[in-house]
């Protein structure tokens, strides 16, 4: 299918957030309660149409495990936008969300658009408060999003404003620009054969178009 | 549709296994009866059998005898036990495992909930941790220390298989805090391949490591089909680690056609595609003759190692490394230098 821009969208936040359902539920429109740990890095799509524009979704999912930050600077190239997932019944996975955003700033484009997500909603034991999660998005210019992958609430918004927002921002700078920044050039990753030395990521398109946000 | 062509790709190498197996089996049987299996007896005939593949039957045993973990469990009666009382119940890591355990193999029949294997696979990796705190735990152990409890059975022969698997067999650094062995080891494939079958000697894309870490964190588990897992297993547990390169290698020899095309992670990605529903590795029999007999999968000890120190920021292996060099490199060595 064809489409008009790619945007690289990561998924973090700790183990057992629901990163994963929240991937398949927005991309698939499914939920699995016989869910495995992710290991390494899995990736879908999900094309939709923002202003009469295809705009296509790579949505990557990584696991939350601690030890594999190691690998993850490249996880975070060429990412115009981030889902930060916690579980509303875990406090400590809201805690972990400032860790997870000073990754964000080390390792991805720092105009990133970002969208809290308090997972698990449908669950009784709730532990974090909106208001009090909603402080911490407003705090560092995220959006803040409640879903949850079981039945689906949520989900497809958060992802929505994500891509929206990034749309915008790359629109302004195209009406400025002329459409500098084509289909493929946003959230491009390195090429993996290296055959050109010049065929990298260019986040400074994106960024150079995001710092008048 | 698709499930159906799965299916019938199962039930084509079935009907080709299932007669190679009882052949397997027959030979074992007579092995057994004059060749001792211990990790002081690994002949080349052995070495033959084992890389045709271990029996089911014979798999708990030969596993455990071919490593030291029966001399391990043999020496330290009890302390699999006592590891287990002693663990501290606020012990932040049993979180995470308990977190994990209800998500590795949560199709398997033996790992569905309430099954008894979920709880030796609890008890085997808390015991670890406790056994060997600084490794501790990291995602992907419970998926190979789930499918050492689903061929060995019994849960502290399991602990004793896993301690061996990777205080022994595997390098020191694969599951330490920052998984320096298993990023080098993505490294040292990634050049393997690029040398062998891409034909760019291109330096290290760190994205590289985005594909093929799980292969060597999960050693393959979740990646291939168990049947060709175990056959893989087999040879890792008697030949050691060189194994996991050959593997690493024939996949991607197998899409060499669609992976020149890649110019993206995302493309490299797609063009390995699902092993689980090749042909070519569903048939476990083909893809290890592949492995042992394509002349691009080929890797030595000595090959594996040096590759490796090109990746160590720091050398200070270096002078182990001598030891290890055989006379004739040595001379090669200072033939090319002089």
């Amino acid at each position: 299918m064809s489409y008009d821009y790619l945007f690289k969208i990561v998924l973090v936040g700790d183990c057992g957030v629901g990163k994963t359902q929240i991937r398949n539920r927005y991309t698939l429109d499914e939920f699995n309660p016989q869910s495995k740990s992710t290991i390494g890095v899995e990736f879908a799509f999900k094309t939709v149409n923002i202003d009469g524009n295809e705009v296509k979704g790579q949505i990557w999912d990584t696991s939350g495990e601690e030890r594999y930050r190691a690998i993850t600077s490249a996880y975070y190239r060429g990412s115009v936008g981030a889902v930060l997932v916690y579980d509303v019944t875990k406090p400590k996975t809201f805690e972990a969300l400032e860790n997870w955003a000073s990754q964000l700033r080390q390792y991805a484009d720092e105009n990133i658009v970002v969208c809290v997500v308090g997972n698990k909603i449908d669950l009784p034991t709730r532990e974090v408060s909106t208001a009090e999660a909603e402080r911490f998005a407003r705090g560092n210019g995220f959006f803040y999003m409640e879903t949850s992958a079981l039945d689906g609430t949520g989900v497809e918004s958060a992802f929505r404003q994500v891509m929206k927002k990034i749309f915008e921002i790359v629109d302004s700078r195209q009406q400025a620009r002329k459409k500098t920044v084509r289909a493929g050039s946003i959230g491009k990753t390195r090429s993996i054969k290296l055959t050109d030395a010049d065929d990298v990521a260019e986040p400074s398109k994106f960024s150079s178009c995001c710092k008048q946000m | 549709m698709n499930q159906l062509k799965d299916n019938q790709i199962y039930r084509q190498f079935e009907k080709y296994y299932q007669p190679v197996r009882q052949r397997r089996l027959k030979r074992w049987n007579a092995l057994l009866k004059i060749h001792t299996v211990s990790p002081d007896e690994k002949s080349p005939k052995l070495k033959r059998f084992v890389r045709k593949g271990v029996p089911h039957k014979y798999r708990a045993k030969v596993w455990m005898q071919l490593t030291n973990a029966q001399s391990r469990m043999e020496n330290s009666l009890g302390l699999y036990q006592d590891l287990l009382t002693r663990v501290d119940k606020d012990f932040k890591t049993l979180e995470q495992i308990e977190l994990d355990i209800h998500r590795t193999f949560p199709d398997n029949k033996f790992f569905k909930d309430g099954k008894e294997d979920r709880k030796k696979l609890y008890n085997v990796l808390v015991a670890f941790a406790e056994y060997n705190k600084e490794i501790g735990y990291c995602q992907g152990m419970n998926y190979i220390a789930g499918l050492i409890v689903l061929v060995v059975r019994e849960e502290e022969k399991a602990f004793w298989l896993l301690v061996c698997l990777i205080e022994e067999i595997l390098p020191e650094d694969y599951f330490c805090q920052k998984l320096t062995g298993i990023t080098r080891d993505c490294s040292v494939l990634g050049d393997l391949v690029k040398d062998r079958i891409l034909g760019t000697g291109d330096g290290h894309d760190d994205q590289w490591d985005l594909v093929t870490a799980k292969w060597f964190i999960c050693l393959y588990i979740d990646v291939l089909p168990i049947q060709t897992t175990l056959r893989i297993w087999d040879c890792l547990l008697f030949e050691g680690d060189t194994v996991l390169f050959r593997v690493g290698i024939t996949l991607f020899n197998l899409r060499a056609n669609q992976l020149a095309k890649a110019s993206s992670i995302v493309d490299v990605i797609d063009g390995l595609g699902n092993f689980a529903i090749e042909k070519q590795v569903v048939n476990c029999h083909h893809f290890m003759n592949l492995l042992f007999e394509d002349k691009n999968a080929k890797v030595s000890r000595e090959i594996i190692e040096d590759i490796r120190d090109d990746h160590r920021p720091i050398q200070r292996n270096k002078p182990k490394r001598m030891k290890t060099m055989l006379i004739h490199q040595c001379t090669q060595r200072l033939a090319m230098s002089s």
